[in-house]
């Protein structure tokens, strides 16, 4: 078994004459929980997309599972669960039909476990798709992503359209799910304060490239805000930082984030500039936020 | 007036504007090029006139219903009225053909005005309002040029000596204008006909407004959908009690998937209705074996919109498509049975359509049934559903546009032509020529190649 369940190489993807993927590298470990971060048109459901062998790349390889994504056998695919964006389902079948329908195709199908998800999600099984609401489908396709219990679940956006309590729920299930060691998760979202409860990893997607592709612990470690105050005027070499991300300075007080941060950096900062400096925590919003300052 | 200017825009915006002047080009060169003759032979080129002013009509319907069934059209002030005087001039203006024909084949004004607005209005609804009136009185606007008594009653019309007629059917074509304008002024959520917007684009599939679309009718028509799909709700009990391991099993599996959208028994039973309607007033006309060539056209026609109806539906399912790909089976595997199950169901709508003919033919014209011309009716016919397969396949296999739909519809056309340009070699030439024949056998080789290019698109082509 390869440790990668996901690989992609050099993967640049246009459409057209725009470029959205640029020469892209991207590892999915298995066992992880990681999440995908980028902005609006980012293209991380591009990069799904290209993962999943759904678009072809112009050049570089997409790798899934160990076989080319884009010729994907019947069993990797036994065990690959997707959640689209925007899930579009038979609207004339009802609940409990399409969870049968979509159980037909696969060879192993817990039923137990869907009926329960159906359940404890509160979907009416007698209900037909067609007169869901948005986040009713969107929970429908989650459970019939889940109902192979598949290796490697694949989720776009799973919760965008789900009530917080749903979205509890959603997290919960995906929790239970990934504390088999042997399942995988990739999933790309804007709400960070979910990813923060589930996710042990973190890929951010910027300008077509991963930026940053580690723990998420680590990504906490190395982006921090940090307060300074020099009595006799700021330092001109204080934008010149090495991985500073953004910078706010007035008279003699500064607040700047950076990357790749170094516990000795605060007192070091002092000691050359004469300064008082604090170290501030940010969560993944603000480190998101950071991270794609202009 | 810059509101009018800006609804004029979301025409041109979305390519449609260039599909309708290119059609009120084609239109006006078709008139202009027939400038002689009897009313009588004039008359072929009717259906030309209708079709150059009903199909933008029925593009401006429905582009018209998108702006309407909209939150935009509730809340913004002063929004739908000028979309509507837009959409009315618009169709004004492909009426203002019917002026052509007039000052150019010599027919009389209310009598043109009356059947152009008819075919405006009637494919307006079909568009903006579609629905089980308007498709019945689009039967029965195919049937007026083609029974010969219905034909007769029109051609007097035209010349002006039946105004009594003519005023009345101009107004009738007003007031249904007036009731559909009074219903799209009014036209919020509540009522089931919002949900009922047709796509233009790929946009317009995304599942989000699909969704919505069908919420709205699903909801207010709950008992109906429950009798309809009553057996569709056994048929899939049966199919999903067990996993799908064998082949024909996957097959039945895709094929109920989309039972809801393709199912085409109803539409081959009333267009079989409509055959039995015509042969019963023609049947007397039918004499030649030209005759009897003629009159097949129509159930040929019909029998290649089979293949058409089941791809324009299969396009319709594009956002679902990269979705459904990802199920257990290769890209290969995945493409071949869908093709299998497309192919199934139009195996089991032909095989009906032809039993239906069969009847018709016995019934109606026993004195044709060992004539040479059936022969040659039925090699077509199979050369021509391989070619509409195969040529549709490849063109679904490009993105959802109006493009895509133009380029299907002109299949539709294409496919027959053989047959109709053998019609016209007999005419001038050697009655006893197989050309047509020779053009279908083409028409089926070329349809192999386009079937085999299809595959190969689909089992490469990025999925949404």
């Amino acid at each position: 078994m390869t440790e990668s369940v996901i690989e992609l190489r050099n993967v640049t993807k246009r459409f057209k004459q725009k470029v959205v993927l640029d020469n892209l590298d991207f590892t999915l470990r298995r066992g992880t929980v990681t999440g995908l971060l980028g902005k609006n048109g980012a293209g991380k459901t591009t990069l799904l997309k290209c993962a999943l062998g759904l678009l072809t790349p112009q050049t570089g390889e997409a790798r899934l599972l160990g076989e080319p994504a884009t010729k994907l056998s019947a069993a990797a695919k036994n065990r690959l669960g997707f959640v689209p964006q925007e899930v579009s389902l038979y609207p004339w079948m009802k609940v409990r039909q399409i969870a049968a329908y979509t159980g037909a195709f696969y060879a192993r199908w817990n039923q137990g476990l869907v009926e329960r998800l159906l359940k404890e999600w509160e979907l009416n099984t007698d209900e037909r798709v067609g007169t869901l609401s948005t986040g009713q489908t969107q929970k429908l396709g989650i459970v019939l992503a889940l109902g192979h219990e598949p290796e490697l679940l694949v989720l776009d956006e799973p919760v965008a359209s789900l009530d917080p309590s749903a979205r509890r729920q959603f997290l919960g299930t995906l929790l239970d799910v990934a504390m088999d060691g042997n399942r995988t998760v990739l999933l790309s979202t804007h709400i960070t304060s979910d990813l923060e409860r589930v996710a042990d990893q973190v890929a951010v997607l910027k300008d077509g490239k991963i930026v940053y592709d580690d723990e998420l612990s680590s990504l906490k470690e190395s982006v921090k805000r940090l307060r300074i105050v020099v009595p006799t005027g700021l330092p001109s070499g204080l934008r010149d930082l090495p991985g500073i991300l953004n910078c706010q300075a007035n008279g003699t007080s500064a607040v700047f984030s950076l990357r790749g941060f170094l516990p000795e950096l605060p007192e070091r900062l002092a000691r050359d500039w004469q300064a008082q400096v604090s170290v501030e925590d940010l969560n993944l919003e603000e480190i998101f936020l950071e991270l794609h300052h202009e | 007036m810059s509101r009018y200017r800006q609804v004029l825009l979301t025409y041109m915006t979305r390519r449609l504007m260039l599909v309708l002047s290119a059609t009120l080009l084609m239109g006006i060169g078709m008139l202009l090029s027939h400038r002689n003759g009897t009313i009588e032979s004039q008359i072929v080129f009717l259906p030309r006139l209708l079709m150059t002013v009903a199909f933008p009509a029925f593009l401006i319907g429905i582009h018209l219903k998108q702006q309407i069934a909209s939150p935009r059209a509730s809340l913004m002030p002063g929004y739908r009225v000028p979309h509507l005087i837009v959409a009315g001039l618009l169709n004004a203006c492909f009426l203002g053909l019917s002026l052509v024909g007039v000052e150019e084949l010599n027919w009389q004004l209310p009598g043109i005005f009356a059947v152009a607005l008819y075919a405006i209005s009637l494919s307006l609804h079909l568009g903006a309002r579609p629905g089980f009136v308007s498709v019945l009185l689009y039967v029965f606007a195919v049937l007026v040029p083609i029974v010969p008594h219905l034909r007769a009653v029109m051609v007097e019309m035209l010349a002006g000596r039946e105004p009594w007629l003519a005023w009345s059917l101009l107004s009738a074509n007003v007031a249904w204008l007036v009731l559909l304008v009074d219903h799209l002024l009014k036209l919020t959520e509540d009522d089931p006909d919002y949900g009922r917007v047709q796509p233009m684009h790929i946009g317009d599939l995304r599942a989000a407004t699909v969704r919505n679309q069908l919420r709205t009718q699903m909801s207010d028509y709950k008992w109906w959908w429950d009798w309809a799909l009553a057996s569709s709700d056994r048929r899939l009990a049966a199919i999903t009690s067990k996993p799908a391991v064998t082949l024909w099993q996957r097959i039945s599996l895709l094929r109920i998937g989309e039972y809801g959208r393709t199912n085409l028994w109803a539409m081959v039973l009333i267009v079989a209705a409509a055959e039995l309607f015509i042969l019963y007033l023609a049947r007397s006309d039918m004499t030649t074996d030209q005759h009897f060539r003629s009159a097949l056209s129509l159930p040929l026609l019909f029998s290649f919109t089979l293949p058409w109806a089941q791809w324009i539906t299969w396009i319709l399912r594009w956002p679902r498509l990269g979705y459904e790909s990802l199920r257990p089976a290769t890209r290969q595997q995945w493409v071949m049975e869908n093709a299998l199950a497309l192919l199934t169901d139009l195996g089991r709508y032909l095989s009906l359509w032809l039993i239906l003919q069969v009847v018709l033919l016995f019934v109606f014209l026993r004195q044709f049934s060992a004539s040479p011309v059936l022969w040659e009716a039925a090699a077509f016919c199979l050369c021509g559903q391989v070619f509409s397969f195969g040529a549709c396949a490849l063109v679904a296999s490009f993105r959802y546009s109006v493009m895509t739909l133009i380029a299907q519809s002109l299949l539709l056309v294409t496919v027959m032509s053989p047959w109709f340009l053998s019609s016209v070699w007999r005419d001038q030439n050697d009655p006893g020529t197989a050309f047509g024949l020779v053009l279908g056998v083409v028409g089926g080789v070329l349809g192999l190649i386009f079937g085999t290019i299809a595959f190969r698109r689909w089992c490469s082509i990025d999925l949404p």
